[in-house]
């Protein structure tokens, strides 16, 4: 398990489409249903006709396999293999043979009618044992079905060979495949299948209960109720069977009767509402999303996600990678991989049974899928975010330090030399001056104002790439200085407790330019008040406000967009208000 | 001008840029002066004198080597502090008013002179003369600059035109007799122009004409005092 992929053979879930509701067209699947649901009327109708009848009365027959009916519908409807709805339906059919066989009279057909009546007991029992998979998943269920078939047909073919009339009416003609004359032989026959089908049951409802008792609680919750219904149909068919035997009083016999006849429905409609449940199940993997998005840290709630919503407290998520080995029994568990089946990105470790609600599983993978999808792409985006903001913060401080470095560069050479070449310029016309050279004195004398023009020019350049004075003073005599040099009467006011960081500082320094030039083109401001101060919530505030024409908007102007994204570059919140003709103020609130 | 007599001072000149050093030693040789050191630091300039050089004036460059910010100046203050009683003329490649404040708080016999100036003709050696004979300079620029401010806020509509020129010549530093001088008035209404300038503007007649400078430099300075 150097992968960290645990013991065990994992099951591959990758998304499936829709769950396939059987192969047939649903009017055909309803078409089937109705015809079925007519047989049995019919059935009813002309096959117990007759008054007297050993079962007297056909209503409870009828509503027990129209229901049956009805189930089979909704397990077309809801399950994803047809084999089940098929089942009941032939279940019901074979079942009407039974009641034909009071009906027609015909020697060669009705011992034909009741020998398949007693086929499809067994058809119960598979849909029991099958539930919810819609096939015999164990060997034993499938060895205990096949014996039941192989006994049933040979009964069968056994009962129509040795009975000759039909059980208690008279008016059938005989059967023309009796090989004996009288019914003693049949009679003597169906008390022991009676005793044998009695016997099988017990053994069938043993396993049934024992596995029930035995099982974990996620194979309860996929079995649902399905054993109680089975063992159910079972006692009632058994204590059905004994009544036949005779000796019974006739009020308990009817009872035994009808019930008998409404117990039919009992596996169908736990194989139903089993599907239904089922269904109402996977709705919960919703759930799990929401958990997704609550726990932002660590994936231990969704284990816990998982766990309820598969209804396995076994249940555990195993991520690749991870060196986690089971602790527990393999047999027994099951792996489900999430994703790409060479590439899970987790397997989920839960008890066998749940393999018998795949789609159950699907949704839990499709759910952690998308959470897991989720999970990433938010940390990437989180990342690349982080990263953006990161680069942004780069550039304004290089920008910043190649201003400043540039500024540093002038006054440190052109301006200085520029100085000394005014000063020996200075020198040489005074020199030329005292010797009477009046022309060339004159000539350097215009040299050097021309000179000294353009070292004002180059101040001012320098001035504008980094004011020194920021570097020398800080922000008090550099804002003050802005407020000084600005054409509309600014009061300053720079009340900081400690020297914000350089870049910081420069920001400052540039929102409190960009707001004076902004207020001198444009405001027609009379006043204006510069406020820098220590935030009340750390960091600090700036405030330019003055008393113009109002109705800047930062998002046409390029000028306000540019402090807004200068303000933003370094984790600073800039606002602007400006009602039209009520002055404007920019607030800023920088990190410290 | 109270340094008419020819006396050779000995100065020092505080620089890192050496060609501006050597031709600020230059200008002050050409003046008349005695050179008698030459720093390319703060540091340097105030060890030498705590070790006994005897100077009447230092030139001073503001911005130096280690931190590039005000090193001028805090030498200036370190220097007062001992005692220094010489002229100390800074000078700065920005015209900064808040320095030009400091420098002048720091005492008597200061200037704040921008470096465009010292190409001047004898705006150098005329500035180190009168910080060495006591007097205070303030560079032009930084007083049109704090005058133009002050005009903006207050209009400054209480002074008479000329008593604004006679106001930006005390700024500068001048003494009565120099603004006598630069105006072609006699002393007589320099005075008289004086006395009712500082009348309006509420400061105080000081004996110590440095005193006199600062107050009025301050009151400039501050834009709602």
């Amino acid at each position: 398990m150097a992968d960290g992929r645990p013991h065990g053979r994992a099951t591959s879930l990758p998304i499936p489409a829709p769950a396939g509701r059987g192969r047939l067209p649903w009017p055909l699947r309803l078409g089937i249903l109705l015809a079925a649901a007519l047989v049995c009327v019919l059935s009813v109708v002309f096959g117990v006709v007759q008054p007297g009848i050993a079962d007297g009365n056909g209503l409870p027959w009828l509503v027990g396999h129209l229901a049956a009916l009805v189930a089979a519908g909704l397990i077309w409807w809801l399950a994803p293999t047809a084999a089940p709805g098929w089942v009941i339906v032939g279940y019901a059919l074979a079942e009407t043979a039974y009641m034909w066989a009071y009906g027609v009279h015909a020697g060669w057909l009705w011992p034909l009618l009741m020998s398949i009546s007693v086929l499809p007991g067994v058809a119960l029992v598979w849909l029991a044992l099958a539930f919810p998979a819609g096939r015999l998943r164990r060997g034993f269920d499938r060895r205990l079905v096949i014996t039941a078939s192989v006994y049933l047909v040979t009964y069968a073919i056994v009962t129509l060979l040795v009975t000759p009339n039909h059980v208690l009416d008279a008016s059938h003609e005989r059967s023309r495949y009796a090989v004996i004359a009288t019914g003693d032989v049949a009679d003597a026959l169906g008390r022991v299948h009676a005793g044998v089908m009695g016997a099988f049951a017990v053994v069938v409802a043993g396993v049934v209960l024992l596995r029930w008792a035995r099982s974990s609680g996620a194979a309860r919750q996929v079995a649902f109720i399905m054993p109680v219904a089975f063992v159910l149909w079972l006692v009632i068919g058994v204590a059905w069977s004994l009544v036949r035997l005779g000796g019974w009083p006739e009020h308990l016999r009817l009872v035994v009767e009808d019930l008998n006849a409404f117990s039919v429905v009992l596996v169908p409609a736990a194989y139903a509402t089993g599907l239904i449940r089922m269904r109402t199940i996977r709705a919960r993997a919703v759930d799990l999303v929401q958990t997704g998005q609550l726990s932002e840290t660590g994936h231990d709630r969704w284990d816990g996600a998982v766990k309820t919503v598969l209804g396995d407290r076994t249940a555990r998520l195993v991520w690749p990678g991870s060196q986690r080995t089971t602790d527990r029994d393999p047999r027994g568990r099951a792996m489900s991989s999430v994703g790409d089946a060479d590439a899970p990105l987790v397997y989920i470790e839960h008890d066998a049974a749940l393999l018998d609600n795949p789609q159950l599983l699907r949704s839990v993978s499709a759910s952690l899928r998308i959470m897991i999808d989720n999970e990433r792409l938010t940390a990437e985006l989180r990342h690349s975010l982080r990263e953006v903001s990161r680069s942004r913060l780069r550039i304004v401080q290089a920008a910043d330090e190649a201003r400043r470095r540039a500024e540093r560069d002038l006054h440190d050479g052109s301006q200085q030399q520029l100085f000394s070449v005014a000063l020996r310029l200075r020198m040489a016309s005074d020199a030329a001056r005292a010797d009477g050279q009046l022309v060339l004195a004159d000539g350097l004398e215009t040299t050097i104002d021309q000179l000294a023009s353009a070292i004002k020019e180059l101040r001012e350049l320098a001035r504008g790439l980094h004011p020194a004075l920021l570097a020398e003073g800080g922000l008090v005599p550099a804002i003050a200085e802005l407020g000084r040099r600005c054409t509309v009467v600014t009061k300053v006011t720079v009340e900081l407790r400690e020297r914000p960081r350089q870049l910081i500082e420069a920001t400052v320094y540039y929102v409190v330019s960009e707001c004076l030039a902004n207020v001198t083109k444009y405001s027609g401001a009379s006043s204006c008040e510069v406020v820098v101060s220590d935030h009340p919530d750390g960091g600090l505030r700036v405030v330019v406000a003055d008393d113009g024409v109002g109705g800047a908007d930062p998002a046409r102007g390029s000028g306000l967009r540019g402090l807004a994204d200068r303000v933003d570059a370094v984790g600073g919140t800039m606002r602007v208000e400006s009602p039209v003709g009520a002055g404007t103020v920019v607030s800023i609130h920088l990190p410290g | 001008m109270t340094s008419q007599e020819p006396r050779s001072l000995r100065v020092a000149v505080a620089d890192d840029a050496v060609l501006l050093r050597e031709g600020v030693a230059q200008i002050l040789k050409a003046g008349g002066h005695a050179v008698v050191g030459s720093f390319g630091s703060a540091v340097d300039l105030v060890d030498r004198i705590d070790a006994g050089l005897q100077l009447d004036a230092v030139v001073l460059d503001i911005r130096m080597p280690p931190t590039h910010t005000d090193e001028g100046i805090v030498a200036l203050e370190q220097l007062r502090a001992s005692g220094f009683a010489a002229g100390v003329l800074l000078l700065s490649t920005y015209a900064v008013p808040s320095y030009a404040v400091r420098a002048l708080g720091s005492g008597g016999g200061t200037g704040y002179l921008l470096k465009d100036r010292v190409a001047d003709s004898g705006t150098l050696v005329d500035a180190v003369e009168r910080v060495a004979a006591g007097e205070s300079v303030v560079d032009p620029e930084v007083v049109s600059l704090l005058v133009a401010e002050r005009t903006r806020s207050d209009g400054l509509d209480h002074l008479t035109e000329r008593e604004r020129e006679v106001l930006t010549l005390m700024a500068e530093g001048r003494s009565n007799s120099g603004i006598a001088k630069a105006l072609v008035v006699s002393l007589k209404t320099v005075e008289a122009h004086i006395s009712r300038i500082l009348a309006k503007l509420g400061l105080e007649d000081s004996p110590a004409d440095h005193r006199r400078v600062l107050a009025v430099v301050r009151w400039l300075e501050h834009t709602d005092g």
